[in-house]
C-alpha cells in the first residue's frame, strides 16, 4: 500500500489527519508532519525523512503538503529524485477523505485521482446556484 | 539593481518570501547568494518554480553577488537578496556587494548559538560579523515577516 505524509506549516496536518480519522476513521499509513517556525532545516529534513521510511512498504509514499513554494514543498520536492515519491501540493480534507476510502492504486495514479478530487472540490458556492 | 530588502533566512526561498516579503516589498526578482544552491541545478530550479511568474530568481555563489549586482540589468528592478547564514552576509559585504540594511528572519539553531527571538539564534561569531556589519554602516533589524514589527540591532547585539 502506498504510504501517506501530511506535511504542512505548524498543526494544520495533524488537524487535517485527525479530522479526516473523525469522519472515516484511522486512516492506514498515514502519518502527519508539522514543524515550528524555529526549527532548523536539516532538523526538519531529518524527521521528513523518518516520516517517509516509517510508512514505506516499497510501493512508494504520496508526500501531500499545504502549499507549493513553502517549506513543506520545498524539502519534500529536495527528495524527489532518490526515492520513489510523489509530492502534492495544497492539501485539503476532501483529499484525505480521499485516501481513506480507499488506496488500492499504484503511487502515480493515487497521486493524480487526488489532485482531481482536491481540485474538483472547490466550489464557489453562488456559482452552483447560477446553475440552477 | 534596486535592492527592496536584503535578508538572512536559513530557509532562502519559502513561504514567508513568497506570500509576505514579494508582495510587501513589489520585488521582480529574488537574488539567492549561496554557494550550495549554486552547485544545486535542482534546488535552484525548486526555487525558481515557487515565486509568481512575474518574478524572476537569480543564483549566484556568495562571492559573486557583487559583480552580479554590478550587472543588474536595470535601476527599475528591485531586489530582493537572500543569504543563509550571517557569515555569508558579511562575506558578500567584504568582497563588495552593496547593501545598507540587513533584516534576520530565520537563523536556525547551529552551533554555540543562543535565542534572540523567536526564529534568530546567534552565536559569538555572528554578533562579532554583525557588529562589524554595523559599524560599516549596515542597520540590521530581526523581523520574520513584513507585519512584524522590526527588532533594532540595539536590543540583542549587546
Amino acid at each position: 500500500m502506498v504510504g501517506v505524509v501530511v506535511f504542512t506549516h505548524g498543526e494544520l496536518s495533524k488537524a487535517l489527519v485527525d479530522t479526516a480519522a473523525f469522519i472515516l476513521g484511522p486512516l492506514e499509513r498515514t502519518i502527519s508532519l508539522g514543524f515550528a517556525p524555529s526549527e532548523s532545516e536539516e532538523r526538519i529534513m531529518e524527521r521528513l525523512q523518518s516520516a517517509i521510511r516509517a510508512v514505506d512498504d516499497g510501493e512508494g509514499v504520496l508526500v501531500l503538503v499545504d502549499m507549493f513554494g513553502g517549506t513543506p514543498s520545498n524539502l519534500s520536492l529536495r527528495l524527489l529524485e532518490d526515492r520513489k515519491l510523489e509530492v502534492l501540493t495544497g492539501v485539503n480534507l476532501p483529499m484525505l477523505l480521499k485516501i481513506g476510502s480507499g488506496r488500492e492504486q499504484r503511487l502515480s495514479e493515487l497521486a493524480s485521482a487526488v489532485r482531481e478530487v482536491g481540485i474538483s472540490n472547490i466550489r464557489l458556492a453562488s456559482d452552483f446556484l447560477k446553475g440552477r | 539593481m534596486n535592492i527592496a530588502l536584503t535578508r538572512v533566512d536559513s530557509r532562502l526561498v519559502h513561504g514567508q518570501i513568497v506570500e509576505s516579503w514579494i508582495p510587501f516589498t513589489r520585488a521582480t526578482t529574488i537574488v539567492v547568494a549561496n554557494d550550495a544552491v549554486a552547485r544545486d541545478a535542482w534546488r535552484a530550479s525548486i526555487m525558481k518554480a515557487c515565486v509568481p511568474s512575474e518574478v524572476t530568481v537569480q543564483v549566484v555563489r556568495v562571492d559573486e553577488l557583487a559583480s552580479a549586482q554590478k550587472a543588474g540589468r536595470s535601476e527599475t528592478q528591485s531586489a530582493i537578496v537572500l543569504f543563509a547564514t550571517i557569515q555569508d552576509a558579511l562575506t558578500a559585504y567584504e568582497s563588495g556587494a552593496l547593501f545598507n540594511q540587513l533584516n534576520l528572519g530565520n537563523v536556525h539553531e547551529h552551533p554555540g548559538s543562543r535565542q534572540v527571538s523567536p526564529t534568530v539564534y546567534l552565536n559569538d561569531d555572528d554578533v562579532s560579523a554583525l557588529r562589524r556589519l554595523e559599524r560599516a554602516g549596515v542597520s540590521i533589524e530581526i523581523r520574520a515577516v513584513s507585519r512584524d514589527k522590526p527588532l533594532p540591532a540595539s536590543s540583542f547585539l549587546r
